[in-house]
């Protein structure tokens, strides 16, 4: 079992890889647009982990469909068989087994010096799962926090994939070509924060010199909430009266589930990984289906105390995220004012219930072919650390895609299709007269009017030089003409939130953009041909 | 745990600094660097200025490269030819923003009848991704198709640096590294409006050819960057898209069209821009860097096109 746990591990985190991989954007003929470069669903790993969706629906009070649809199963199988996703399927936990026999435990199993059982900080973990779960309840999403599945691909979108990238196109300046359609040639990536996506993964391998999987043990929610589920699980692990009490399972037990007495164990801490049963000289334990309760715990000894502060420390995190000055909102109430750069990907849920629905899982931002989509920094607040913000100086909405939106679990960057995005509108370019140099110094520079893809910037002549202007009905915030100023590093033209029209629905977005094409236009048509 | 030995720190160390090593060959792109590359002179086989009319754009654009001699003329047995479309442009082949795909296509074939060894269709896209617009404006299939490699210079690495001695405002610029190595270079504009520069013809399609657009628009003058840089960069033969051409909002639309069925082949640039200007009911003399490339040498302007 333990060789065929191993293989499964192998699989799953081989799928993982393969679909962050696969989360990339590639020109289909067929569709004449960039579509997924694979099928299968990208987000697989999200919409299965329980926590998420929990969290993300209970924060928004709404049913996500396809979250529920694909947890589920998951969910089931946890009432069954316990914890088997910690141990078999969850790539943070693979990553974590590979990394302490690479790092920290160089040496044969059932080699340890045995020891007695050690495990006073496990209780940790559930009062995260409290805390996590009381600030969903007064609507504020915090799983993104401390969810693994999220932790890890954001290591991975932010810190990893921007370094193989670069090693890939290193290795093509050297001769050796590597290309490959999951590796974009002709945009580097870079993103912010990259450094501390790094670091929470590196702590979280680090942790392991302490024990082994010290970060499933005491802090990792879902493998919390997973314990939780899983109490009445019917897969059991049997001692019989050949235990000679060597103890030498104790330490090769992955989550020092195992007790100091070894024929006990605390059946919400085992991940099952099978070690036990491989290592006992005996072959005293088992691991089988099975009712019997003899050696089998799964109570939780949860101080009430300390389950009461969790509660309040969630309720205070959500406050503290309502009171946050990213939550004040312009007087009508439509605009947030935390950041005039707060733009989000076309199709994005409104500023609140956006926040609490995306779960940082960085998908968005890992398939944007421009690399614009950048997680936030302060533009949103604390609350709304790793979302997704459009950063036009680093790359801009590119016209012809709508891949965040495929990629995103939650639903928080809704669905939309790319005829709809010349009135979706997520910002508005302002030109600054006193940077531009068509304005300040009569150059020949309309170069936002030509990258422009909405024919939103056009020109007038003034004062004898040909000078540009923005069309607030068809300038959607794209930020192609940020991208492309010539002004460095600010941009003579910028986006800012005032055009973000999240506020309306679609149909009213669509009317906006009518209304400009029927009014008495001041713009193009004359004074725009060549031949005048 | 287990202590680490000194060996193995060792081996640790040595590890992360070769991957630092290797990651830092990427950040530094290579290019640049090589200064003052040599365009090699074009060639000056074939000479002339042809228009052919029809609703046929392959056959527009064989009957123009006959009228001047026949591309077997040109492109000689085993010949790299480089092919410069403007693909700048996320827009399909109708909205008239880049060149019409099948003109291209016929040109590669003529190239392959003319024995060339290798042909390379390659510009420096603006829209992103790159592939995205290879494949949206209908080119990379197409002159894959006909045999031709496609592909698009996005990376600071794949330029090189020219001198441009005639120069007036650029004494030198970038080129895209493989027209450097080119035995033929053909450059195949569309013809459309250009808010900037009223126009963009042959000689303004040739601003693609070069790493930084934006410091061209920056400099005192976009008209004499653009003359500048055609002293240097010349092209052996244009052949200008007027299949439909762009009448508003150039160069990248959406605008309105005229279909004119016209495919314009010369070995002056200077000569067939200011013939494509006419098409929008311009002087030459009206488009700025018509005339100062003409001042400069690169050409005539006014030379009447023999018709086909």
């Amino acid at each position: 079992m333990q060789n065929l746990r191993r293989i499964v591990q192998v699989l799953a985190f081989g799928t993982y890889v393969y679909l962050f991989l696969a989360t990339v954007g590639r020109y289909d003929p067929a569709l004449k647009r960039i579509a997924l470069a694979s099928g299968a669903p990208i987000d697989t790993f999200f919409r299965i982990d329980p926590l998420l969706g929990l969290a993300a629906m209970v924060s928004t009070r709404r049913i996500v469909e396809v979250m529920l649809l694909y947890a589920l199963p998951v969910v089931a199988l946890t009432v069954v068989a316990g914890r088997f996703f910690c141990g078999w399927i969850c790539p943070l936990g693979t990553c974590l087994d590979a990394t302490d026999v690479v790092f920290f435990r160089k040496r044969k199993m059932g080699t340890a010096a045995p020891k007695a059982h050690t495990g006073r900080a496990r209780n940790i973990k559930y009062y995260v799962l409290i805390a996590i779960l009381a600030a969903a309840l007064m609507s504020a999403q915090a799983a993104y926090l401390l969810d693994p599945i999220t932790i890890i691909t954001r290591a991975l979108t932010f810190a990893v994939f921007p370094m193989l990238q670069l090693g890939i196109r290193a290795s093509a300046n050297l001769g050796v070509s590597v290309s490959s359609a999951w590796f974009p040639a002709d945009v580097q990536y870079f993103f912010r924060l990259n450094f501390l996506a790094a670091a929470v993964f590196v702590v979280i391998v680090g942790l392991n010199s302490l024990s082994r999987r010290w970060w499933c043990r005491n802090v990792c929610p879902l493998g919390a909430l997973l314990a939780i589920i899983s109490k009445v699980s019917i897969v059991r692990r049997q001692v019989d009266s050949k235990c000679t009490k060597c103890l030498k399972c104790i330490p090769d037990c992955k989550t020092g589930a195992i007790l100091d007495d070894p024929t006990q164990y605390q059946a919400t801490e085992c991940v099952y990984c099978y070690n036990c049963t491989r290592i006992c000289p005996p072959a005293a334990a088992r691991i089988v289906p099975s009712l019997r309760s003899d050696g089998y715990r799964a109570k939780l000894d949860l101080n009430r105390r300390r389950t009461v502060q969790a509660l309040g420390v969630g309720a205070l995190v959500a406050v503290l995220g309502k009171t946050n000055a990213a939550a004040k909102t312009s007087r009508v109430g439509k605009v947030k004012t935390s950041s005039e750069y707060l733009i989000r990907p076309p199709g994005a849920l409104p500023e609140d219930e956006f926040i609490n629905r995306c779960i940082r899982c960085s998908e968005c931002m890992k398939v944007c072919p421009t690399g614009g989509l950048q997680p936030a920094l302060a533009e949103a607040g604390f609350a709304g650390l790793w979302t997704p913000v459009l950063v036009p100086r680093i790359g801009e909405c590119t016209q012809n895609c709508n891949l965040c939106s495929q990629v995103c679990s939650t639903g928080a960057i809704g669905p939309f299709e790319i005829s709809e995005k010349p009135h979706i509108y997520i910002g508005r370019a302002v030109i600054d007269r006193s940077q531009c140099i068509a304005w300040n110094s009569d150059r020949k520079c309309l170069v936002c009017d030509e990258y422009c893809s909405y024919h939103a910037v056009y020109w007038k002549e003034v004062e004898g030089v040909r000078r540009p202007f923005v069309d607030e009905h068809k300038c959607v915030g794209c930020g192609i003409c940020e991208n492309a100023c010539p002004i460095q590093p600010v941009a003579a033209i910028r986006v800012f939130s005032f055009g973000d029209r999240r506020y309306w629905t679609r149909e009213q977005q669509k009317a906006f953009f009518e209304q400009g094409r029927t009014r008495a236009n001041p713009s193009p048509a004359k004074g725009d041909r060549g031949d005048q | 745990m287990k202590k680490i030995n000194r060996r193995e720190f060792i081996e640790a160390v040595a590890g992360i600094g070769a991957a630092l090593f290797l990651g830092g060959c990427g950040s530094k792109e290579q290019g640049g660097a090589a200064s003052g590359a040599v365009m090699r002179k074009p060639k000056r086989n074939i000479e002339g200025l042809v228009v052919a009319s029809g609703a046929d754009p392959e056959r527009n654009t064989r009957a123009a490269l006959d009228a001047l001699g026949g591309m077997g003329k040109l492109v000689e047995k085993g010949d790299f030819v480089v092919i410069k479309p403007n693909i700048a442009w996320n827009r399909p082949p109708e909205a008239a923003a880049t060149t019409n795909p099948k003109v291209v296509a016929e040109l590669v074939r003529m190239c392959k009848e003319a024995g060339a060894g290798r042909i390379l269709v390659v510009d420096h896209i603006i829209d992103r991704p790159a592939e995205g617009v290879l494949g949206f404006t209908g080119i990379k299939d197409a002159a894959q198709k006909a045999g031709a490699e496609v592909r698009a210079a996005q990376n600071e690495s794949d330029f090189v640096s020219v001198d441009i001695p005639k120069g007036r405002i650029l004494k030198s610029d970038t080129v895209i590294r493989d027209l450097v190595k080119a035995d033929v270079f053909i450059n195949v504009p569309v013809a459309k409006t250009h808010s900037a520069t009223r126009l963009t013809l042959g000689m303004k399609n040739l601003m693609g050819c070069n790493w930084d657009r934006q410091a061209w628009h920056q400099s005192p003058s976009l008209d004499q960057c653009i003359a500048d840089y055609v002293t240097a960069v010349r092209p052996d033969l244009t052949v200008l898209d007027a299949t439909r051409i762009l009448l508003t909002n150039g160069p990248k639309g959406p605008g309105e069209t005229k279909d004119l069925g016209q495919v314009i082949a010369g070995t002056d640039p200077v000569a067939v821009d200011a013939y494509g200007a006419t098409l929008f009911g311009l002087k030459p003399g009206e488009v700025s860097h018509i005339k100062l490339a003409e001042e400069m040498g690169v050409g005539k302007i006014g030379q009447r096109p023999r018709q086909v």
